[in-house]
C-alpha cells in the first residue's frame, strides 16, 4: 500500500478566455519516508498539484488516498485531522510569514489551533521547534522583518512540522535564497526526513536541487506528466524529448563536461483549453502527426514512465 | 595593491573601486576595493551572494548610483583609457547606451510598457547616431531578428512577450548601438532552465559576432561556467578570489570559493549531504576587522581576525585574497 | 534594491518596533518637523477653538455695526467683518466645526467603506459584483456633486453636511479596502493559515485585517483633510451650514462679496483651510512613509 496515491488527478481553473487546465489527469504514488521530486518549469502546475494534494484547493476530478484511505472529498472533520498530517512548505519565506506576528507566535499558531497543548507545555514545545529548526532562542521575540531569508525559512518549517505530520509539500523551498543558505536548508530537510520520516513531494524547476534530494522524480509539462522514474535512472537515461532538453540545459560547474546542449524552439504554450495529444508536441524536434493522439503515460523499462509516441525511435529501445 | 597584468587590450579597468552609501543612518560599505581588467571581447563574471555588491559595481561603472544615498565614489574605473568616473554628466551620458550597455535582471520592468518594443529599441539607435527615425526603424528591426524574434512583432507591446522574449527584447535595446561593453546584472535569474539556455547561448553568440565585452553579474556558478572567460568572486565588496575560469573552477583557492562550490548541488556528483557556509555574509556597515569573511572561515586564524589581506597572485592570472594561502605558497 | 541588501547582509539583528505599529509610526513621525509642525497645528487650533469663548476678548457673533470692515488692529488682530464681528474669534470658534466635519464624517465613510470593502474582496464573486457596481453608481458623480445632491435632499445644517460628506466619501474607502484585502487574501501567509486549520474568522481577524489597516490610517488623514476642504466648500456654495455659523467655508462664501475692499475677510479663513489642510496631508505623509517598508529613514 502507497503511503499517498493520486489517480487521475485534475484541477482545472475557469478564465475569461476558457478552462485552465493547470493539472490534467496525473497520476502518483509517493511510499512512506521517501522524497518524490516534481519538476517543471513555470506554469506547469506543479505548484497547483502540490496545493490540490494537501486540500488547499479543491480538485476538479480523480482520486486521493492518503495512508490507504480515499481523502478526495473529506467532510469537515477529516479534514481536520487530515491537515495536522499534511503540510506545506513556501517559496517565498518573505510573504509566507506573517508580518505582524513574532517568531514565537508564528510557531505557536499551528500549535493553539490543534488545542492539543496546554498553556504551560505551549512555550516549551515552541522551543523544542525552534531548536529542532536551528533558530536561536534570542529571535523568539522578533518578527519577521528582522529576520534574512534563510532564518524565515527556518521559521516556516518550524510551523509547518508543528503538529508532526506526516507529508510535507515543499514549494520550491530553496529557489528564494542565496546559495550558501540554499544548502543549510537542504540539509535540515533532509535531517528531518531522516529524523521523523517524513515524506515530501518536492516541487521545484531546479533539476539538481531534485537530485540531490529526491528518490523519485516527476516531469511535469502543461499539467501533464511526461516521465516519472526513480532519480538515479532519470539521470543515467532519460528517455522523454522534454526531460532530455531540460537536463541539457542545467548549466554545470564542472566546466571540462562540455555538453551537447538541446535547444527547443518557442516558448511554453498556454494551459487555456490545450489541443489533445502531447502538449509538448509544437515544441518537440520530433512531433509528428501521431502526436496529436492521446497517449497515456506507458512503462518503457520497469519504474520508468513515459508519455511520448515516439519514445523507442528516438531512444532506439 | 596588486595589480594584475595583462598583454591584451584593456577595455575596461576599475581600479581600487569604493562605494558607500547611507541606509538607515548607517553607513553602508557596499564595495571596498575592487580592481580588475576586462580585455576587448572578453567575459567577466561577477559571483557572489546577495549584499555582496556586485550590482552596485556595475552601477558604479555605468554611473547610475541613485545620487541622494551614494555617499563615496572612489577609485579609478577607465574606459578605453579615459576615467570615466571623472568626466561630466553629458559626456557619461554620450557612452551610456552607446558604448557600454546594460540589462538587467527583471525583463518585467526594464521594459516600458506602454511604448512597442520597436520604439523602445530604435529611441536609443537614433538619439545616439543620430540617424533618421526610419532609418533608427531599420535597424530595430534588424537587431529585433538578431535576437530571434520575428520581425512582424516590431509594433507589439511588452505585454504581448513572454518572460524569455522580454529579455531578449531588453538585450536588443542594450546592443542596438553596438557597444563594446554589456554589462549583464542577472540576466537569466528570472527565467526557466530551457529558457535560460537559449539567452545564454543569444548572448555568448552576440558577443562573437559583435566582439562586444560582457561582464555578467550571476550568483550562479553554472551560468559563469557556461559564459565567462573570467571570473571574480566578490565578497562583502572585495574580490576575494580573481583569475580564468579553469584557474578558478578547477582551482579554487579561497575558503569562501571552495564553500561556494560546496554548497551547490552538482548534477554529476553524488553526495549525501551539501556542506553549507557557517554563518551569513557580513553587514556592510559594520565589517570585521581583518578578513571580511574569517567569522564564517573554517581555517581562520587569530591572524585572519586582525590582519586584512591584500590580493595576492598564485599562479598566472590568478589572484586570491587569504594570508593563510601566501604563509602556504 | 539598497534595502534588500541590507536585510540579507546583516547579521546583527537590531531590535525595533513592528512596522505599523502605533509606537513604530509616532517615532518616525517625531523625526519629520514638518508632520510634527502639521499635527502640532491641528491640534493646538482644536484646543484654542474650544477655550475661545473663555480666551478671546470678543465673542463670535457680538455684532458691533460700528466696526463693520475693520483692518485688522491691535484690539481686532484679524479685523472684522461685514457685521463688525471679531474675525480671529470667529476663526477659531469655527475651527472646530471645520475640522468635526472632517473628523466625523470621515469617521462615517471609513465604518461603512471598510465593511461593504472587506465583505467584497473576502466573500468576491456576486455580492463582490453587486457592491462594487453600486459604488460605481456613487462614483460616478464627482465628490462634491453627490454631497450637494446629499445635502440639498437631507437639508441644511451641520449634522447633515456631516451625512453628506461622510456618505460621499465612502466609496474612496470601500476601494482602497477591498483592494487591499484582495492582495492579502491570497499571500501565502493566508494559505498557511488555511493549511493548519484557521478558521475563516480567525483568518479574517488575526491575518488579514492587521495587515490592511496601515494604508486605513493613512486615507483617513488625508480623508479628513479633503472631507475638511469639501465642508468648506459646500459652506461656500451656500449648501452646507447656515450663514450665521463661523464655518470657514460660509465665511469665505460671505466676504467673497467684499472681496475687492475688504480682502481680509477672505484671507484669514482663506489661510486657515490652506494650512489645516496642509497639515493633515503632511501628517497622511508622514504616517504613509512610516508605514511604508520599503523606506527606511
Amino acid at each position: 500500500m502507497a503511503f499517498l496515491e493520486i489517480e487521475h488527478l485534475k484541477k482545472y481553473f475557469p478564465s475569461p478566455r476558457g478552462m485552465v487546465h493547470a493539472v490534467d489527469d496525473v497520476s502518483f504514488s509517493i511510499e512512506k519516508g521517501k522524497t518524490l521530486g516534481l519538476v517543471g518549469e513555470s506554469g506547469c502546475g506543479k505548484s497547483t498539484l502540490g496545493r490540490t494534494i494537501i486540500h488547499l484547493l479543491d480538485s476538479t476530478d480523480g482520486v486521493i488516498r492518503f495512508e490507504g484511505e480515499d481523502v478526495t472529498h473529506p467532510n469537515k472533520q477529516k479534514l481536520r485531522k487530515l491537515r495536522e498530517n499534511m503540510q506545506i512548505i513556501f517559496q517565498d519565506p518573505y510573504s509566507s510569514l506573517n508580518p505582524r506576528l513574532t517568531i514565537q507566535e508564528t510557531i505557536l499558531e499551528p500549535l493553539k489551533l490543534s488545542k492539543r497543548f496546554d498553556k504551560d507545555s505551549l512555550e516549551k514545545e515552541a522551543d523544542r521547534l525552534m531548536e529542532m529548526a536551528g533558530i536561536e532562542k534570542r529571535f523568539r521575540l522578533s518578527y519577521p522583518h528582522e529576520l534574512d531569508g534563510g532564518r524565515r525559512q527556518r521559521v516556516c518549517i518550524a510551523r509547518a512540522l508543528a503538529l508532526m505530520p506526516k507529508f510535507v509539500v515543499c514549494d520550491e523551498p530553496v529557489s528564494a535564497l542565496d546559495v550558501s543558505i540554499q544548502a543549510q536548508i537542504l540539509n535540515l530537510l533532509m535531517d528531518l526526513q531522516d529524523e521523523y520520516g517524513l515524506t515530501y513531494l518536492f516541487v521545484t524547476h531546479d533539476l539538481s536541487v531534485v537530485r540531490h534530494i529526491s528518490t523519485d522524480i516527476c516531469v511535469m509539462y502543461l499539467g501533464q506528466m511526461v516521465e516519472t522514474c526513480p532519480t538515479k535512472e532519470l539521470f543515467a537515461h532519460s528517455y522523454h524529448p522534454y526531460t532530455q532538453a531540460l537536463l541539457s540545459a542545467i548549466l554545470t560547474v564542472d566546466i571540462h563536461k562540455k555538453k551537447e546542449r538541446m535547444l527547443l524552439k518557442g516558448e511554453i504554450n498556454s494551459p487555456i483549453n490545450p489541443k489533445p495529444g502531447c502538449r509538448f508536441a509544437p515544441r518537440c524536434p520530433y512531433a509528428t502527426e501521431e502526436c496529436h493522439q492521446e497517449i497515456p503515460l506507458h512503462e518503457v523499462e520497469p519504474g520508468h514512465f513515459v508519455a511520448c509516441c515516439h519514445v523507442k525511435e528516438i531512444n532506439q529501445l | 595593491m596588486n595589480e594584475e597584468r595583462n598583454n591584451g587590450q584593456t577595455l575596461l579597468s576599475v581600479r581600487d573601486l569604493h562605494v558607500h552609501y547611507s541606509s538607515g543612518g548607517e553607513m553602508v560599505k557596499a564595495v571596498n576595493g575592487v580592481s580588475f581588467d576586462l580585455e576587448q571581447g572578453k567575459s567577466l563574471g561577477l559571483v557572489g551572494e546577495t549584499g555582496a555588491g556586485k550590482t552596485t559595481i556595475a552601477k558604479a561603472i555605468l554611473q547610475i548610483l541613485p545620487d541622494h544615498s551614494t555617499k563615496l565614489v572612489e577609485g579609478e574605473i577607465s574606459f578605453k583609457g579615459r576615467d570615466i568616473l571623472k568626466i561630466s554628466e553629458q559626456e557619461m551620458q554620450a557612452v551610456r547606451g552607446k558604448e557600454i550597455s546594460m540589462v538587467f535582471q527583471d525583463p518585467m520592468t526594464a521594459l516600458n510598457p506602454v511604448m512597442t518594443v520597436g520604439d523602445q529599441i530604435s529611441e536609443g539607435i537614433w538619439r545616439h547616431q543620430k540617424v533618421s527615425k526610419a532609418a533608427a526603424r531599420q535597424e530595430a528591426i534588424k537587431m529585433l531578428e538578431t535576437v530571434g524574434i520575428s520581425r512582424d512583432r516590431i509594433d507589439e507591446y511588452p505585454h504581448q512577450f513572454s518572460g524569455g522574449m522580454k529579455q531578449r527584447v531588453v538585450i536588443a535595446i542594450a546592443l542596438a548601438c553596438s557597444p563594446e561593453l554589456l554589462i549583464a546584472d542577472e540576466p537569466t535569474t528570472a527565467l526557466d532552465v530551457t529558457i535560460q539556455a537559449q539567452v545564454l547561448d543569444l548572448i555568448k553568440e552576440l558577443k562573437k559576432k559583435h566582439g562586444t565585452s560582457l561582464i555578467l553579474i550571476t550568483h550562479d556558478l553554472g551560468v559563469v561556467a557556461d559564459t565567462c572567460d573570467r571570473v571574480a568572486v566578490i565578497y562583502a565588496g572585495e574580490v576575494v578570489e580573481i583569475g580564468s575560469l579553469e584557474e578558478v573552477f578547477d582551482h579554487p583557492t579561497h575558503p569562501y570559493t571552495i564553500g561556494l562550490f560546496g554548497a551547490i548541488p552538482d548534477m554529476y556528483k553524488d553526495v549525501n549531504r551539501l556542506s553549507p557556509i557557517a554563518g551569513l555574509p557580513p553587514n556592510p556597515a559594520a565589517l570585521p576587522e581583518g578578513c571580511y569573511f574569517a567569522p564564517r572561515c573554517p581555517h581562520a586564524t587569530e591572524r585572519c581576525r586582525s590582519v586584512h589581506s591584500g590580493l595576492e597572485r598564485i599562479t598566472g592570472t590568478h589572484f586570491v585574497r587569504c594570508i593563510k594561502n601566501q604563509q602556504e605558497g | 534594491m539598497l534595502n534588500k541588501k541590507k536585510m540579507n547582509g546583516s547579521e546583527v539583528i537590531k531590535k525595533t518596533e513592528v512596522p505599523g505599529s502605533l509606537p513604530y509610526v509616532w517615532k518616525k513621525i517625531r523625526k519629520r518637523p514638518l508632520a510634527m509642525a502639521g499635527l502640532i497645528f491641528v491640534v493646538g487650533l482644536l484646543i484654542l477653538s474650544f477655550i475661545s469663548p473663555w480666551i478671546c476678548a470678543h465673542s463670535y457673533k457680538a455684532i458691533s455695526m460700528r466696526e463693520a470692515f475693520a483692518l485688522p488692529s491691535g484690539n481686532h488682530p484679524f479685523g472684522c467683518d461685514e457685521l463688525g464681528r471679531d474675525i480671529l474669534s470667529r476663526v477659531l470658534y469655527g475651527a472646530k466645526y471645520t475640522m468635526s466635519v472632517g473628523v466625523f464624517s470621515t469617521l462615517i465613510s471609513c465604518v461603512f467603506g471598510v465593511i461593504l470593502g472587506a465583505i467584497s474582496g473576502y466573500f468576491g464573486g456576486k455580492v463582490d459584483n453587486f457592491i462594487m457596481r453600486c459604488l460605481d453608481i456613487f462614483q460616478a458623480f464627482p465628490g462634491i456633486l453627490l454631497a450637494i445632491a446629499l445635502s440639498t435632499a437631507l437639508g441644511p445644517g451641520f449634522e447633515k453636511v456631516i451625512i453628506a460628506m461622510g456618505i460621499a466619501f465612502i466609496p474612496i474607502f470601500a476601494r482602497m479596502m477591498r483592494a487591499k484585502i484582495l492582495s492579502i487574501r491570497g499571500a501565502e501567509y493566508v494559505e498557511a493559515a488555511t493549511a493548519m486549520n484557521c478558521s475563516t474568522f480567525r483568518i479574517v481577524v488575526r491575518h488579514i485585517i492587521p495587515n490592511a489597516l496601515s494604508p486605513l490610517i493613512v486615507q483617513v488623514a488625508m480623508s479628513i483633510a479633503n472631507s475638511g476642504l469639501a465642508a468648506s466648500s459646500l459652506s461656500f456654495l451656500g449648501f452646507g451650514v447656515d450663514a450665521t455659523t463661523p464655518e470657514w467655508g460660509a465665511m469665505l462664501s460671505t466676504g467673497r462679496a467684499f472681496l475687492r475692499t475688504y480682502p481680509h475677510l477672505c484671507i484669514f479663513p482663506g489661510l486657515f483651510i490652506m494650512a489645516s489642510v496642509l497639515s493633515f496631508n503632511l501628517v497622511g505623509d508622514a504616517i504613509r512613509d512610516a508605514l511604508d517598508p520599503k523606506l527606511k529613514d
